[in-house]
């Protein structure tokens, strides 16, 4: 099991498509997924899940992958909490 | 001669449509609001399988039919993963294993305490999308509890269909039945019949609020697809006005796609000019 710490820095916050482009990459693995915030967890494989996280530009989240390919769902993942989803 | 009634929805596929009105029943979406037993749990929990393969079989059977946009087919694609969400499955599951829900009453539970949650949100931007859970929702309710009987057969060409929702089967088969327009009590901008409307140029007002008491068969209507603006009966001033309007649309559309045919631009259905 890993886990990261990682902010959201693009300026609309996990809005829809984000929240897709997590799901969707978080779908490719086959290790569990979780995102918490706020002492909230969530099922980071569920679009439902990430919404309502509701995470805001500057929201702190943690995520926590376990599996037997943890390693390569948490790189993208973050990789794409860097690339801000492809927004400002 | 009736008196003359406007009405105000959402505008959901431009176009000015003009005739008679074609009220299509179906039954509000009611069921039964009772524990089902034991024994029934199996069969309910099928019916959700069957109804999530179904309209996800849907969704991917108009994206390879139609050429969307890219925003209307993320649209659709979104609805997608709503329904294959895993969380979604899980507790639907539940609802009905333990709670012991009808599919119909576990559906509408599930989407009611999500819209709770959206509600709450502080940030206005993510609030709304709640709107792509009530499609979904709309959707497969009305998937579940209709009758797979043609209800548009009644429907004739020039007509508009006034319905309290529509499918978006509902809505290519009132294309080949060749209506003017089509007026629905609920749904939304974002709904897949409010998506196919717009690809197929088909004149779509929804979201009018009591439409189904103002209405009667055979009252003259005028819907304005660019506005919301739905008017029932309208004097002989109101609807030359609005005849002349639609002529003006047709002729800027026509002179439109064929500005985009001669190849100036490139059709997409999102750069049509709004007027």
């Amino acid at each position: 099991m890993i886990r990261r710490k990682v902010k959201v820095v693009n300026k609309l916050g996990m809005h829809a498509r984000p929240a897709t482009m997590i799901v969707k990459t978080a779908m490719k693995y086959r290790s569990k997924f979780i995102i918490k915030k706020d002492g909230a967890e969530i099922n980071g494989k569920s679009i439902m899940g990430v919404m309502t996280l509701a995470a805001e530009y500057g929201s702190e989240l943690e995520l926590i992958a376990d599996g037997v390919d943890e390693e390569y769902l948490m790189n993208d993942i973050v990789e794409l909490f860097a690339s801000k989803f492809g927004e400002e | 001669m009736s008196k003359m009634l406007k009405l105000r929805g959402i505008a959901v596929s431009e176009g000015i449509a003009i005739g008679n009105s074609r009220v299509v029943s179906e039954g509000k979406i009611t069921f039964e609001r009772k524990k089902i037993s034991d024994s029934e749990v199996k069969d309910e929990l099928k019916r959700f399988e069957d109804g999530v393969q179904f309209l996800v079989n849907e969704i991917d059977t108009l994206i390879k039919k139609y050429s969307f946009s890219k925003e209307n087919k993320d649209i659709l694609l979104s609805h997608k993963m709503i329904l294959e969400d895993p969380e979604f499955h899980k507790n639907i599951t539940i609802l009905i294993k333990e709670e012991l829900l009808s599919l119909e009453q576990a559906i509408t539970t599930h989407f009611a305490q999500l819209k709770k949650i959206f509600k709450n949100m502080k940030n206005e931007y993510l609030a709304e999308r709640i709107s792509d859970y009530e499609d979904v929702s709309n959707r497969f309710l009305k998937h579940i509890t209709n009758s797979s009987s043609d209800i548009l057969k009644s429907v004739k060409k020039d007509e508009i269909i006034i319905m309290t929702a529509i499918s978006p089967s509902e809505v290519m088969k009132a294309l080949e039945r060749k209506v003017a327009g089509i007026c629905t009590e609920t749904g939304s901008r974002n709904s897949h019949s409010a998506i196919i409307a717009r690809s197929l140029n088909l004149p779509m007002v929804a979201g009018v609020h009591s439409l189904l008491q103002k209405v009667k068969n055979n009252d003259k209507i005028i819907l304005n697809g660019a506005t919301g603006d739905v008017i029932i009966n309208p004097s002989q001033n109101i609807l030359s006005e609005y005849e002349k309007k639609k002529a003006d649309f047709l002729a800027r559309r026509k002179n439109y796609l064929f500005r985009q045919l001669s190849g100036q631009s490139m059709w997409a259905e999102t750069n049509f000019p709004r007027f």
